[in-house]
């Protein structure tokens, strides 16, 4: 039994659902037998990867869905033992470098030399360059992506590289200029609509528009998060109801929770409450940035318009700070005392201005 | 030399006297070992020592006398004289009086070798208190020769087991001194780690070798690893920091009238000093008495007064000296007394400063730092004031952490010095009359922690591990962090359907993510929530069958066209004449039970009750109870009743 997600997934070009036109301008690039470095960005659960996917598969044939995990084994300048596994077929390799942290750099330096450096025995039927999908780009290191940087030139005869990111802006210019962007955005809330009617009609379930249209709302334009919303539901309850309830990731309401209690009252006690809370979402795994964000979304909500400016340029001046530092529960409990400081002041002003 | 010259250089000279005191000590060790070496000793040592002890006297007389107590009870066995038994009592009268606050209680029992049962006396206190000092003088007090093992002396396993045979079992043959040994271990927590073999070591050897001799350790932290087996046999002797009004007045004495102790050298009669100055002295140095001299002594040596502002300003006396973390952060928020030295804001900034330099473990501080600063600060200012203070302690914090990432990542060491500032920037902050509550800052590890568990166990873990068990395809469009973000929380609605409607009020909610145990311990629950389900099928039906509740209608997808039954309506058989024959029906037998013959098994057996007087009898509990019950004793027992 698989998730639907993974059931569903269209594996070639002319089955993709949405950014049609995308598809086809890929394909012809394909065609040509050849392609530049790709970088390929956008939102999380828009379709990077099936669209690489689709992409080789269109190039080299169905040979790439034929998947194995390996195991590799780097050694660092300094004698420590990197492990990092990989995905390929025979045509082309997956890797996440930011998996072994700080020595990213001598991962995408062995890697690509190796597979670069072998040729491809029968050059006359196959293509006389192998892929190498990296992912999570923005999560390199600088170091990692200038080491990239002069690879790429060097190795262009015998390997290609598509790069994998959520955001361009952590990837430095010199990458950026070497390689095609390839923006692939997130999708509209009636094309997830659409595509969950059309994947329930697979399953031979009957999912009611107005449903169909509420999870896609909720999914934030994220096609992974939508279909997988969709399942659930499909499990608590069948047959659909239209006002079914659609259960949210439990890390968001928890956030939300928090942001409610940052709200409700600004003191130095609360403030260690809330401290509580953010060590329990850092301890899973739940990102500093995107707690940040969540945070700020929720927080503003409630307050006033002059208030909001202000509030976000907090948010941005300690989010800028958060990824600059070590820890981030500092920056995180900066940021809402900050926004404590701020709120409490302009209540404390209105009522000054009452009297 | 002028002293101009040496003012400008204190540190190298208090380190010069430093070194004078060390070669002063081993070439009294020397004399020790009954070579004459009179001509040699210093005599500014001499005078130290003298003034030590004098201060020894004065106000660590309650140590003092517990001290030779101890040495006391080793008479029986080195001297062979009896035991002072008066001495117990007076001893006893003692303790009733003053219900003594930290010294220990002398063990006054000899072991079966007549020797005092804690054998060893371990002095324990900050440096310059004259630990090493009074050890001496008691031993000579009491009549014995010392032998001294200091830091300097060389101490590995071996050359220490030698010491300490010679030292407890040998004795000065040749010289002119007859006294039986007592040995001091001096510095022994500075004794490097492999060195705890023997101490360890010295416990089997009593029993082997029999140590015969008092042995006196003296270190600075009774709470070193290698210390922990030798406590437990030791008799532990604190040195409480003295008063610092105490020590002052002790100083003033000194520098006003000396002539009453013999000085030979150098005299301090002549150098003028208030009260006020001294105790700032006794501030600056931390009580140490040792240190308090050589700073009276150098100043006296270039002038003939003491002003609070030489004071203030020469940077003699302030020690290099470690303090602990809890110390580090309740000097942080704690104000200095108002009358003290300190109180003045630069010296208070620098203090921190310098303490928090010292302590070096940055982070740990930074994050008591952090715990604490929400603790603090409830009443006393306006909210504004409050949150100007928090955001600055916060801006600082995230500065310093900043700070550290570059230091780190560049390896750039010299930022290094701008970090311990953050500590003085939160005393100025926070600091506060009220005695703070410092707490050990666990949240950070504690979260450390979980999320190595976390990620141990979890499904992320299966990700990242070599022994996947993801199918590749699966695999290959899951990331780490797309995986707790956006999969695993409807992943666990969806294996785990929901069997019974939950209100949604009273769930608690709670954060659960799926660990690999929990998807092993899902297995149970699915299957307890079945057995609960199939019970509360079973209920209804039974129910139903009793006709109670009405069996709701199958839902039409199930409903399915059978054939209605055709029953032969039973008409009444009639006779010829139209009358109703009443059918005999044959009752329904009743099941008789079947009483077995149990002669006709082919075995059986039957139990005989009976009731015997030869067999029964009544027995009390009590007696039972009694360890050495027996039935005949009982019989006579009953018989007496």
């Amino acid at each position: 039994m698989s998730l639907w997600v993974d059931k569903h997934r269209p594996n070639s070009l002319q089955k993709l659902d949405y950014h049609k036109e995308q598809a086809s301008h890929l394909k012809k690039l394909v065609n040509g037998g050849d392609f530049p470095h790709l970088l390929v960005y956008g939102p999380s659960g828009a379709g990077k990867k099936t669209r690489i996917m689709c992409l080789l598969r269109e190039l080299y044939g169905s040979g790439v869905e034929k998947l194995r995990i390996e195991q590799n084994t780097f050694t660092t300048p300094s004698n420590k033992k990197l492990e990092i596994s990989t995905i390929s077929s025979n045509y082309h390799i997956e890797v996440n470098p930011s998996d072994v942290g700080n020595n990213d750099r001598v991962v995408i330096q062995e890697l690509i030399k190796t597979v670069a450096q072998v040729n491809q025995l029968e050059s006359a039927s196959q293509k006389d360059f192998k892929v190498v999908i990296l992912t999570e780009v923005d999560r390199l290191s600088k170091d990692a992506q200038h080491a990239l940087r002069r690879t790429m030139e060097k190795y262009m005869a015998t390997c290609r590289l598509i790069l994998c990111c959520n955001s361009t802006s952590k990837v430095i210019p010199a990458i950026r200029s070497r390689c095609l962007g390839v923006r692939v955005a997130a999708p509209t809330i009636d094309e997830i609509a659409q595509i969950l009617q059309n994947t329930c009609k697979k399953e031979s379930l009957n999912l009611p528009v107005d449903l169909a249209r509420k999870i896609a709302e909720k999914s934030n334009r994220n096609l992974r998060r939508a279909l997988l919303m969709s399942e659930a539901c499909r499990v608590q309850q069948y047959p659909f109801s239209p006002d079914q309830e659609v259960t949210e990731p439990d890390w968001e309401l928890y956030l939300k929770e928090t942001a409610g209690l940052i709200i409700q009252q600004q003191s130095p006690k609360r403030l260690l409450e809330v401290r509580a809370r953010i060590y329990e979402l850092l301890t899973h795994c739940i990102p500093p940035d995107v707690i940040i964000r969540g945070l700020l979304q929720e927080l503003i909500t409630n307050c006033d318009g002059q208030l909001k400016c202000e509030v976000v340029e907090a948010a941005a001046y300690y989010e800028h700070r958060l990824q600059l530092g070590q820890k981030a529960i500092y920056h995180l409990e900066a940021f809402i005392a900050k926004f404590m400081a701020i709120y409490k002041r302009f209540f404390e002003e209105g009522i000054a201005d009452l009297f | 030399m002028t002293y101009d010259v040496l003012e400008r250089n204190v540190g190298s000279v208090v380190l010069l006297v430093g070194l004078c005191e060390q070669v002063a000590k081993s070439l009294k060790m020397s004399r020790l070992l009954a070579v004459s070496i009179d001509e040699l000793k210093d005599q500014i040592e001499q005078e130290r020592q003298q003034k030590l002890l004098d201060e020894a006297d004065r106000i660590t007389a309650e140590i003092h006398r517990t001290l030779l107590h101890w040495l006391k009870l080793w008479d029986y066995v080195v001297f062979g004289k009896e035991l002072n038994i008066k001495n117990k009592d007076k001893k006893k009268q003692n303790k009733d009086n003053k219900k003594k606050k930290y010294q220990p209680e002398v063990m006054d029992e000899l072991d079966k070798y007549n020797r005092p049962v804690q054998k060893i006396a371990l002095l324990n206190g900050p440096p310059g208190l004259g630990k090493t000092t009074l050890a001496h003088v008691l031993a000579e007090h009491a009549g014995y020769s010392t032998v001294e093992i200091n830091a300097s002396d060389d101490r590995s396993a071996e050359v220490f087991k030698n010491k300490l045979e010679s030292a407890t079992q040998m004795k000065a043959v040749l010289g002119d001194d007859p006294r039986p040994n007592c040995l001091i271990i001096d510095e022994i927590d500075g004794a490097p780690l492999r060195t705890d073999e023997p101490i360890g070591q010295k416990k089997k050897k009593q029993q082997g070798g029999l140590l015969l001799r008092p042995i006196i350790c003296i270190c600075n932290d009774q709470y070193v690893p290698a210390l922990r087996q030798l406590r437990q046999c030791a008799l532990i002797v604190n040195f409480p920091p003295t008063e610092p009004a105490k020590l002052a007045g002790r100083l003033y004495e000194v520098c006003s009238h000396s002539d009453e102790v013999d000085f030979e050298v150098i005299r301090f009669e002549q150098l003028k000093a208030d009260m006020n100055t001294l105790l700032a002295l006794c501030e600056k140095t931390d009580n140490d008495i040792r240190s308090c001299l050589n700073t009276l002594q150098f100043i006296q040596r270039k002038k003939k007064e003491l002003s609070l502002k030489s004071i203030q300003m020469s940077n003699v006396g302030s020690k290099d000296s470690n303090k602990s973390l809890f110390s580090l952060w309740y000097d942080v928020f704690s104000m200095p007394r108002q009358k003290s030295v300190v109180h003045v804001i630069t010296c208070r900034f620098h203090n921190i400063v310098r303490s928090a330099h010292a302590s070096g473990d940055y982070e740990k501080i930074i994050q008591g730092l952090c715990l604490e600063k929400y603790v603090i600060p409830n009443i006393v200012w306006g909210s504004t004031l409050i949150y100007k203070n928090m955001n600055m302690a916060s801006d600082w914090i995230c500065f310093t952490d900043e700070l550290y990432q570059y230091i780190n990542h560049m390896q750039d060491y010299c930022l290094m010095p701008y970090i311990p500032y953050v500590v003085a920037t939160f005393h100025l902050l926070y600091a506060s009359n009220q005695r703070p509550k410092v707490q050990y800052p666990h949240a950070q590890y504690e979260a450390l922690f979980g999320l190595i568990v976390f990620d141990k166990c979890s499904i992320i873990y299966n990700y990242t591990s070599p022994q996947t068990e993801m199918l590749p395809s699966t695999r290959k469009y899951l990331n780490e962090q797309c995986a707790v973000l956006e999969v695993l929380p409807p992943l666990m609605d969806i294996i785990q359907p929901t069997l019974r409607p939950k209100s949604r009020l009273t769930v608690v909610y709670k954060l659960r993510f799926p660990i690999a145990d929990q998807l092993s311990e899902l297995g149970k629950t699915w299957m307890r929530l079945l057995d609960f389900l199939i019970q509360l099928e079973k209920m209804r039906r039974t129910e139903s069958a009793s006709g109670t509740i009405v069996q709701k209608p199958e839902p039409s997808h199930k409903q399915k066209l059978t054939a209605k039954p055709i029953t032969e309506e039973e008409k009444p058989i009639k006779d010829f004449f139209g009358r109703v024959i009443k059918k005999k029906t044959p009752e329904p037998k009743q099941k008789k039970v079947e009483k077995k013959n149990v002669l006709t098994t082919d075995i059986w057996f039957h139990f005989k009750e009976g009731y015997s007087n030869a067999v029964r009898r009544n027995i009390h509990l009590a007696l039972l109870v009694q360890q050495d019950y027996n039935p005949r004793k009982a019989e006579t027992l009953k018989m007496k009743f």
